[in-house]
């Protein structure tokens, strides 16, 4: 990671990466780096360790190592997961959130343009769906619904399993993103009725440019593919594997199926640790609740200092922070935070707002300071505004 | 919309760190002028205190609400308009905002928002 003197609070953007992710990468590069559709020994000793890594990641979420398509990414799972499954159908009704990542709602954006029809549920104060309004959508002759697990800015987690229960009742699969609760959250696809599940490599400590889409097997479920050409991948998704990318991700998972249960509550009581001293702060309000957050994530507004001012003030100032805002405009412009506007916030109040998101390297010492400099920050921008 | 220049190069970032005209709000009313300007949407907002002795500006403070370049602007409108006369000041375009602070076309708006301020202060020396 680059800016070695900023404490590191924005692993919900990128993770550093894992142990053991680097070298298995460089394993694939420096032995097994032939074209792994090739017939010969070496291109089978190159698929031989894709198959070890959807052993791997297969098993971080329940499911058979065969129902993985390797993509770019997170972004790609949901375009060819979305994209896929209505071109397959030949259209029909999506009911999806408007809290999703844009990667989720642009492209619903696009197929609706094309004349599907897309059903987005708004969220409570607390950033999750009423499953009363979802039932009712899905009845709605719903062909597939798409639901994020974690949020990306407020680390709200969805009700999966009870969403999941509500589709297979009904017989509509459920896509689900994955982006930010891989590793994080337990998933097992077969348990939550899950048919298509977006993950990303780079969110759980592998390398970035790789990711996977679940697909499930039985009853199966049929996909147009997104991108033509050698027919790799079943036809799902064709060109030659990144076969060190894809070591990288599986080391990734190994690595986060390894420390899981120990390191979510580790990261959970130092979330709570650096929420207990923002809140002694006049003005500083969460968003979303801790029964209902991931472990990792933090999100707060303050009032009266302007979002812009505080993010350059705490990113720029010394020590720096790396936090990031769902607010990369201003509150005036009407371009503040969507997800904390969807849960009620004022778009000043979306405007200033600031994530947190803990990681390996996080610890007591890292949030104190963090705390400190924050308080010490919204107190330097209040006080150039109080003459005002 | 967010400065597009890295902000650790941004001219404009120094002041918006470390500004050295902030007023203090125990000690306004010893101010001779002051004077205030919104943004059309209030998301910024300024106001400028200034004193001046026979046409000159002895010194001048700032207080504002807004993105980094306003408080950048206050801050460095404050320290030009020292030792400045009053027809100087009242001479004053964005265009010195612009060059000094280097802002992009996006953030020229807080020049005129400081030069907004700075007209409603001028009134009262």
């Amino acid at each position: 990671m680059s800016a070695p003197a900023a404490i590191y609070l924005d692993h919900a953007a990128t993770a550093p990466l894992a142990p053991g992710v680097g070298s298995a990468m460089w394993r694939v590069l420096d032995g097994a780096d032939a074209n792994p559709s090739s017939a010969h020994a070496p291109g089978r000793a190159a698929a031989a360790a894709i198959d070890a890594a959807a052993e791997a990641l297969a098993a971080l979420i329940g499911a058979p190592p065969e129902a993985l398509v390797w993509t770019s990414g997170a972004t790609e799972s949901i375009n060819l997961a979305l994209k896929g499954a209505v071109g397959f159908a030949g259209g029909g009704h999506v009911v999806s959130v408007v809290t999703e990542h844009h990667a989720t709602l642009d492209t619903l954006d696009v197929l609706e343009r094309g004349g599907t029809r897309v059903t987005r549920l708004g969220v409570d104060g607390e950033g999750r769906i009423d499953l009363e309004a979802l039932d009712a959508a899905i009845a709605d002759e719903a062909t597939l619904v798409s639901v994020m697990h974690v949020n990306n800015e407020t680390g709200v987690i969805q009700d999966i399993p009870a969403i999941g229960a509500l589709c297979a009742a009904r017989g509509v699969p459920l896509h689900v993103d994955a982006a930010q609760s891989l590793g994080r959250e337990r998933i097992d696809v077969a348990a939550m009725n899950i048919a298509l599940l977006s993950m990303s490599a780079h969110k759980i400590g592998g390398p970035k440019g790789i990711g996977a889409l679940y697909v499930r097997r039985r009853p199966r479920l049929g996909l147009a593919a997104q991108i033509h050409g050698g027919g790799q991948q079943g036809g799902l998704r064709s060109g030659t594997l990144a076969g060190h990318q894809i070591a990288g991700f599986g080391a990734a998972a190994d690595h986060a199926r390894a420390v899981r249960e120990a390191e979510q509550p580790r990261l959970a009581a130092l979330r709570d640790r650096l929420a207990q001293r923002l809140s002694a702060i006049d003005g500083v309000t969460r968003n979303g609740s801790g029964a209902h957050v991931a472990a990792p994530f933090l999100n707060v507004s303050v009032a009266g200092v302007h979002g812009d001012a505080l993010l350059t003030g705490l990113t720029e100032g010394v020590p720096a922070l790396a936090v990031a805002s769902g607010a990369a405009c201003s509150a005036a412009k009407g371009q503040s935070s969507y997800v904390l506007r969807a849960m009620g916030r004022s778009p000043r109040e979306a405007g200033a707002s600031v994530r947190f998101s803990l990681g390996a390297a996080t610890d007591v010492a890292a949030v104190d300071a963090a705390a400190a400099r924050f308080a010490e920050e919204v107190a330097r921008l209040r006080a150039l505004a109080s003459a005002a | 919309m967010r400065s597009t220049a890295t902000p650790a190069e941004a001219p404009w970032l120094g002041r918006f760190l470390r500004p050295r005209h902030a007023a203090c709000e125990c000690d306004i009313i010893q101010w001779k002028g002051s004077g205030e300007a919104d943004t059309p949407a209030a998301d910024a907002h300024c106001r400028l205190f200034v004193d001046a002795a026979e046409g000159v500006i002895a010194s001048a403070a700032f207080a504002a609400f807004g993105p980094p370049v306003v408080i950048a602007c206050a801050d460095w409108v404050c320290e030009w308009l020292s030792g400045r006369t009053i027809d100087a000041a009242r001479s004053l375009t964005v265009r010195e905002f612009e060059q000094a602070l280097v802002l992009a076309p996006h953030e020229r708006y807080a020049g005129l928002l400081v030069l907004d301020a700075l007209t409603g202060a001028l009134r009262d020396v």
